[in-house]
């Protein structure tokens, strides 16, 4: 049972009373609302993700319009967790965006069982390619753009670190969130990917969000892993170009991206290691979807040819 | 779960649930899923996910709480953790700095729990540090720490209003790590009608072992002080949990029958009999603390408010120290709390400076004057939280 | 005076190394307090030695170049761009002996 199979018309019901209760990755969310458009959205972009009927779930959130004369000459939306309000309400049409960030805001501040880093991540070959986001880095154009052309999408903005198996990152498949610009350039390379509502005017611009393939859902109980860190810089008229990266520097970069690498101490530290230990890092400059892409490719086939044929001279000297 | 009868008041069976629990940990070994969904939010908003872990692991319960429950123990426990291990380092630190006084500091509140190594330490999380030192050593204490990084962002009036009125220096903050602290003379305000000597908290408390100049409360002051904090103070928002850190402290003191004999005549000498006689009163009916029949007579007698008063409070304590969650709340929740608030008020000031100083806060500086305001006001937008979640 | 004094990492605030071959920096993470540094592979092998306890910047120098004589110019070196600058960063303490 996925959220697709219910109507429109259920969704909104379900929304508006008990919730409509479904598992995002590793998670499960009790979503409830009195907004009228939100069953629409969520039914868009949330299509392919499992119903759930456990009694339990890990996030109750609401989203409503607060009291107020505000409410009559400009609506706003607010996101609550139980009776938590963490933001400033927004503009009711940031409705969806509100949910996501808000959704954002309760797995990095409860979710110490994984290290949660700030960034891209998707998988080829079940090899994880990690792309940590300054903003303006053009990372999410470029997950986007990946996840488009076959590559499965973990996460695009926070990246689970497990703290269990090294190096290995869980996937969270949601929307990706695209921003200005960014927005009509995925429409354009891939016309066939669902784009969600818009919302203007946002603190980071204009806002709208590409739903997760079918597959990266289908797929989300298997985690990937973290093989390629690369830091990306979208530049205008730049070719594609990828240099070779300190670790260490690298390192001081996640644990700067990273939401809880100082809640976890030692712990944080070792995982982080970790994934260190099992990437190899660049820096990539790029411009072109369709010049990046290939390139990406290349790159993390060879490391998994690397990697098969390491496992290969091990077993040959396990044997000899 | 319908309306039961608690101990003579009418209350909601699910708004206890965290209540009950609390009292009576074992019980979490046969919790189905649906309450353990209801127990997790509960003590999430109330500050307390942390304690449960706690509970769960002295009653080695871990086994028997479902799996998809576990994470968010686990979760909370790691956050608890690294606090403790954060304010230890950063009460290092200050103790250091607040060595040249050449006068005895004392560590209060949560602080002292961590430092004094208290059960009330376990799965709790603080906002600031809390530290108090003699009235006539506190601008030397000031200006140590100005040197160290420990500044104050207050504005002229509440600069002003904090030094005038209150019992503490506006709040420090550390520059880098932007820890705050609150540096005390007192613990009630100068106009507070209650007037507990600082003089005999002193000359009462506990030198700690490994730090020279390091003293904690005396057990009974330890409680005097949680019990004014949480019956004087207008921050019910952590009423639940603050009357968890209570219940706490006197499970672990009262293993001392002393301790028992010393606390009501200690509570009149401090002039905290009133406090004193809620605390335990709402201590054990709400979270079953064993606090002995003689006792509580004790401090009623000494304590207990006229009886139409007494009948009143309990109305507003009542509904104040549950979780601040739905399952919890009934219509009467929010006038309880916001009469509680102007009760707080009148209780640490005169009513002709409470006056001005409501006045100021309504229409000049509503985000800035509190540190409460802090919390509930000053929103920050998602951009801001998600870069102070980041730690530096 | 510079004699009698002693550096060492404090044991309630430990140092942990994140090292990769062939690289020359090394990220040193400070468990306690949660500072996070990255520093040269030579100032990694001093903080693991003040990791067994206090040494004097001679006794630092005598264990880093074993087959070396003690000279003025490499002590104040190591004084100056190691110790005084990790004490600095809180990634060491003081101790006069």
């Amino acid at each position: 049972m996925i959220v697709a199979d219910y109507s429109e018309q259920t969704l909104q019901g379900l929304i508006a009373g008990s919730g409509l209760r479904f598992g995002v990755g590793p998670f499960t969310l009790n979503l409830q609302s009195s907004l009228q458009q939100l069953a629409g959205d969520v039914r868009l972009m949330y299509a392919s993700y499992p119903i759930s009927s456990q009694p339990f779930a890990d996030f109750h959130v609401r989203l409503d319009r607060p009291f107020g004369l505000r409410r009559w000459f400009r609506p706003q939306v607010n996101f609550t967790q139980d009776t938590r309000t963490p933001f400033k309400p927004l503009p009711l049409e940031q409705s969806f965006a509100m949910f996501e960030w808000g959704l954002n805001w309760c797995i990095s501040s409860q979710c110490h069982q994984y290290l949660i880093i700030h960034a891209a991540v998707v998988e080829r070959g079940g090899l994880a390619l990690i792309m940590p986001a300054p903003p303006g880095s053009g990372k999410s154009t470029l997950c986007a753009g990946l996840v488009a052309r076959g590559w499965r999408l973990l996460t695009d903005e926070l990246a689970l670190v497990s703290l269990e198996q090294p190096g290995e990152v869980i996937a969270l498949p949601r929307p990706v969130s695209l921003k200005n610009e960014s927005i009509d350039v995925i429409r354009a390379f891939a016309p066939e990917q669902v784009i969600g509502p818009i919302a203007r005017d946002t603190a980071k611009g204009t806002v709208a969000h590409m739903a997760a393939p079918v597959e990266s859902v289908e797929r989300a109980a298997e985690a990937a892993l973290s093989s390629l860190l690369v830091f990306p810089q979208y530049t205008p008229a730049s070719a594609t170009v990828i240099a070779p990266r300190q670790k260490a520097a690298s390192f001081m970069e996640l644990a700067d991206q990273s939401f809880n690498f100082n809640v976890l101490g030692e712990l944080g530290f070792q995982a982080l290691r970790q994934v260190l230990d099992s990437c190899d890092c660049y820096d990539l400059s790029y411009s072109q979807l369709d010049d990046v892409i290939p390139a990406l490719e290349r790159l993390i086939d060879a490391r998994a040819e690397s990697a098969q044929l390491d496992s290969l001279d091990l077993r040959s000297t396990g044997i000899g | 779960m319908g309306k039961q009868a608690i101990n003579g008041l009418a209350v909601d069976g699910q708004a206890m649930l965290l209540f009950s629990l609390l009292a009576k940990p074992q019980q979490m070994a046969n919790l189905d899923l649906n309450t353990w969904d209801l127990l997790i939010r509960q003590a999430r908003n109330a500050d307390l996910l942390g304690r449960i872990y706690e509970l769960v692991a002295e009653h080695k319960l871990f086994d028997d709480v479902p799996l998809p429950v576990r994470p968010h123990l686990l979760s909370a426990r790691r956050f608890a953790r690294r606090h403790s291990v954060m304010v230890g380092f950063e009460l290092g630190n200050l103790l250091g700095i607040l060595a040249k006084l050449d006068s005895p500091v004392v560590v209060l509140k949560g602080a002292a729990y961590v430092l004094a190594e208290l059960p009330a330490a376990a799965g709790r999380v603080f906002s600031d540090i809390d530290l108090m030192v003699a009235k006539d050593r506190l601008a030397e204490a000031e200006k140590l720490l100005k040197v160290q990084a420990w500044v104050s962002s207050a504005d002229g009036y509440d600069d002003k209003y904090y030094r005038q009125w209150m019992h503490e220096l506006p709040p420090l903050q550390h520059m880098k790590r932007h820890t705050l602290l609150d540096l005390h003379h007192a613990i009630l305000p100068q106009t507070a009608r209650l007037k507990p000597s600082s003089k005999r908290l002193f000359a009462s408390a506990l030198p700690v072992e490994g730090y020279p100049n390091a003293h904690v409360l005396c057990p009974e002051d330890m409680v005097l002080h949680s019990a004014t904090h949480l019956f004087q103070d207008d921050e019910f928002k952590h009423g639940a949990r603050d009357l968890v850190d209570l219940d706490t402290l006197l499970r672990h003191f009262g293993e001392d029958e002393q301790f028992w004999q010393r606390l009501v005549p200690r509570g009149i000498e401090m002039d905290l009999s009133r406090p004193l006689y809620y605390a335990l009163r709402f201590c054990c009916r709400m979270l079953e603390t064993p606090v002995p029949e003689a006792i509580l007579a004790q401090a009623a007698q000494a304590g207990r408010p006229p009886w139409l008063l007494a009948g009143l409070m309990d109305q507003l304590f009542q509904r104040a120290l549950v979780p601040d969650h739905p399952s919890c709340l009934d219509s009467f929740s929010a006038v309880a709390k916001s009469l509680l608030f102007v009760r707080s008020h009148y209780l640490r000031m005169p009513l002709h400076l409470l006056l001005p100083h409501l006045f100021h806060k309504a229409f000049i500086s509503p985000i800035n004057a509190r540190r409460a305001d802090r919390a509930t006001e000053n929103r920050p937008t998602i951009d801001a939280l998600i870069a102070e979640n980041k730690p530096r | 005076m510079w004699a009698s004094v002693s550096w060492f990492v404090d044991p309630a605030n430990p140092v942990f190394f994140g090292v990769w071959p062939g690289e020359n920096t090394v990220v040193a993470y400070q468990s306690t307090s949660g500072d996070t540094h990255m520093i040269s592979a030579m100032g990694a092998a001093v903080l693991e030695l003040l990791q067994t306890g206090p040494l004097s910047v001679e006794a630092i120098f005598a264990e880093l170049f074993p087959d070396d004589a003690l000279e003025v110019t490499a002590l104040n070196h190591l004084r100056n761009n190691f110790l005084i600058h990790f004490e600095q960063l809180g990634l060491i303490k003081k101790t006069l002996s």
